[in-house]
């Protein structure tokens, strides 16, 4: 501080009298007042802080505008995420997760019929663009599907296990084990939230004599499921995303991602693998699902 | 030693402020006075009735002299809880011409165009084909318009930016070749014929239609609109389609990519007068506009769908010619309509023939409408300049011949 500021302020404080020059000392002192902000913390898996999608009220194909965040809180703008900004602006393919079809033992599967695969700028995996009756929609694209594909969607669980084709949708009840799905569902018809990366696919282990099916997920965890969530067959496409290199800092850029921290070191370890027996079976029920607490913010003024 | 007593070593201002933040978001931990109070009779009220300060009423403005448009809901006056689905010029079909012959019930009979038409192509003499040929340079380079052409795109460098291109637009060229080629062959086939046609430039039709207990709308534009005195003659006897099955479009109902709206009038309108002298519609020029029709997945639009989209505007056009003539009510039609169609880029040009026989779009059996299509064909490879000098190279006089054959066509 500048001795004319502090002259000034002084001045202030003993006449308690307007000074000429005052406004900039008092907007000098209120720049420095510390406010509290709560701002989130990164890590908190399904938040990025990497775009905003605006979706309409109705489920369309229309490629949507986003709004990209570069790694800031949407609330109070602050930055979260350091590494996220710039790269190619993509619309947002809306992807109906949820593929629902008869649930009646004697009915037919629904049957839809694949119209493109197309690559999507969001997300790793392809998507396929799929037409039934008078609607249109979007699905994770499996590896080996094509246009004129037909796939079928049933939420009936037989006495016998179903035997699927690729891009077939059933309950986890419904498949053997052995089966590589994809899309699982954690709660039963809440829509596919497992297992949506380029390439991956999920296993079914076992079948639980109560009423769930244990899968083993591409991170070699094992979850327990409700028999009656919905599982899409297959591995997804674009397998070999994670096998490409990105090719040049220049690429990543284009992607989206700002440069490293420099913080990494592999010696140290502090970043590194640790090498720890897998968790046990991490069982999905709606009965376990942990509502936050609520908390009420106190303030002096009403 | 110092007189003034000693400063605090640090200002601890800001870190009481953060602890005071921090420890003032409490969580509400469940305590049993609640139910208490309850058992006993004595009435809870929330903090907020009693703390929080009612804000003072606002100022109500006056109405605006504009009035606001009025929501798109159910309290719209045009609302109907019946959907209607919708086709306009922006739309394509997303199964293309399958899907269209599905929807106006309509087949082919023979490949390629109808034999009368095909006795009607003949070659030209020289100074015809440098007319034409005039035509497609004045058309395409020579037009001193200029306009900002889409962007260029490259898939392989996303992040590459091409200069801006300037130019002919696509649908600019189209609309030139039509007139001018129009044009031309009204001079060239004489008074007689000239006299029995007559032109509209963006006739509009609109045809409200029901097809298996859906209602359907097409709002469709005939960018140019050949009328004449005498309807076309059939080209084909009206029952030799019937036997001819329909495409399969399983699992998707012909009517997928229409719009649905539920708030629509339904009328029945066609560009001229029952009484007129040429209110029979004889042929049609569509122009496809790359950047009014799209699909609305914003994939490019295939060729299929644009030859679709030339069966939906000649059997609208026709259809509302034939209410016109027979009245909204007719379904079989006595006598024919037989409508020409001709769609352009500028540069790719598809040539097609629909007779209508019926306008009961209902089941798939009973009457069918026919439809005579030829392959696309270019009337150039590539009009610009080359190095400077003005170039249209592969000119393909095959075009003109058939618009020429289309135009003198009754």
């Amino acid at each position: 501080m500048s001795a004319a500021v502090i002259t000034h302020s002084l001045i202030r404080r003993v006449l308690n009298a307007p000074v000429k020059w005052q406004l900039a000392c008092c907007f000098q002192q209120e720049r420095n007042v510390w406010k509290g902000i709560d701002k989130p913390k990164p890590g908190v898996p399904g938040t990025c802080y990497r775009r905003i999608v605006h979706y309409p009220e109705e489920y369309t194909v229309k490629p949507l505008k986003v709004t990209n965040l570069g790694g800031r809180d949407p609330v109070t703008g602050r930055l979260v995420v350091k590494g996220i900004g710039g790269g190619i602006k993509h619309k947002y393919h809306w992807i109906n997760w949820k593929r629902e079809g008869p649930k009646g033992l004697d009915e037919k599967p629904k049957e839809e019929k694949v119209l493109q695969v197309l690559k999507d700028g969001c997300r790793t995996a392809f998507i396929a663009l799929v037409a039934c009756g008078q609607e249109l929609k979007y699905i994770l694209a499996t590896q080996n599907m094509k246009p004129g594909d037909v796939i079928r969607t049933s939420q009936a669980i037989p006495r016998i296990p179903v035997r699927a084709n690729e891009g077939d949708a059933f309950p986890l009840g419904a498949l053997p084990v052995g089966t590589q799905v994809h899309c699982v569902e954690r709660y039963p018809g809440y829509g596919g939230t497992l297992v949506h990366a380029a390439g991956t696919f999920a296993t079914i282990v076992r079948h639980d004599g109560t009423g769930r099916v244990v899968i083993k997920m591409p991170s070699k965890r094992e979850f327990s499921l409700h028999n009656s969530c919905m599982a899409t067959v297959g591995r997804l496409s674009n397998h070999l995303h994670g096998s490409t290199p990105i090719g040049s800092a220049q690429n990543n850029r284009l992607l989206g991602n700002r440069p490293r921290s420099g913080l990494w070191k592999r010696k140290e370890g502090r970043h590194g693998r640790k090498i720890r027996p897998l968790p046990p079976v991490k069982e999905f029920s709606i009965n376990s699902k942990l509502t936050p607490a609520s908390s009420v913010r106190l303030t002096l003024s009403v | 030693m110092r007189l003034s007593s000693s400063l605090w070593a640090q200002h601890l201002g800001r870190m009481i402020k953060r602890h005071w933040y921090i420890q003032g978001n409490r969580p509400i931990i469940q305590t049993a006075t609640e139910s208490y109070l309850k058992s006993q009779n004595i009435e809870i009220v929330e903090p907020e009735i009693l703390l929080v300060q009612q804000l003072p009423e606002r100022l109500k403005l006056n109405e605006p002299l504009i009035p606001l448009p009025l929501p798109k809901d159910k309290t719209h006056p045009n609302w109907k809880d019946k959907p209607c689905l919708s086709y306009r010029d922006h739309n394509v079909l997303l199964e293309g011409v399958e899907q269209a012959k599905v929807l106006t019930k309509t087949v082919e009979i023979v490949d390629g165009l109808p034999e009368s038409v095909n006795n009607l192509i003949t070659e030209h003499d020289e100074r015809v084909e440098e007319l034409v040929l005039r035509t497609v340079y004045n058309s395409t380079i020579y037009d001193a318009y200029q306009e900002r052409l889409p962007k260029p795109k490259d898939p392989e460098r996303p992040g590459f930016m091409f200069p801006r291109p300037y130019g002919i637009s696509a649908i600019r060229k189209a609309r030139n070749l039509s007139q001018k080629l129009l044009q031309l062959c009204e001079s060239l086939s004489g008074p007689q014929v000239a006299f029995e046609r007559n032109l509209i430039y963006n006739g509009v039709v609109s045809l409200p239609i029901e097809k298996d207990e859906k209602q359907l709308q097409f709002e469709l534009r005939a960018d140019m609109l050949v009328t004449s005195t005498s309807p076309l003659k059939p080209m084909a006897s009206k029952g030799e389609g019937n036997d001819i099955q329909l495409p399969n479009l399983h699992p998707i109902d012909s009517t997928i990519t229409l719009e649905k709206e539920n708030i629509y009038t339904l009328r029945n309108f066609y560009p001229i007068m029952k009484n007129s002298q040429w209110m029979n519609v004889h042929t049609i020029f569509a122009h496809f506009n790359p950047r009014e029709v799209k699909n609305i997945y914003e994939t490019p639009v295939t060729e299929s769908q644009i030859l679709g989209r030339s069966l939906l505007k000649s059997f609208a056009v026709g259809a509302a010619c034939a209410r016109q003539r027979f009245g909204n009510e007719v379904l079989s039609l006595s006598e024919p309509v037989t409508v020409q169609c001709i769609q352009s880029d500028g540069k790719m040009f598809h040539f097609s023939v629909l007779q209508l026989n019926t306008l009961d779009l209902n089941g798939s059996g009973g009457e069918r409408n026919i439809w005579w299509s030829a392959p696309n064909i270019n009337l150039y490879e590539k009009a610009g300049y080359e190095g400077g000098i003005p170039t249209v190279q592969n000119y393909n006089p095959e075009v003109f011949r058939r618009i020429f054959a289309f135009y003198n066509n009754n």
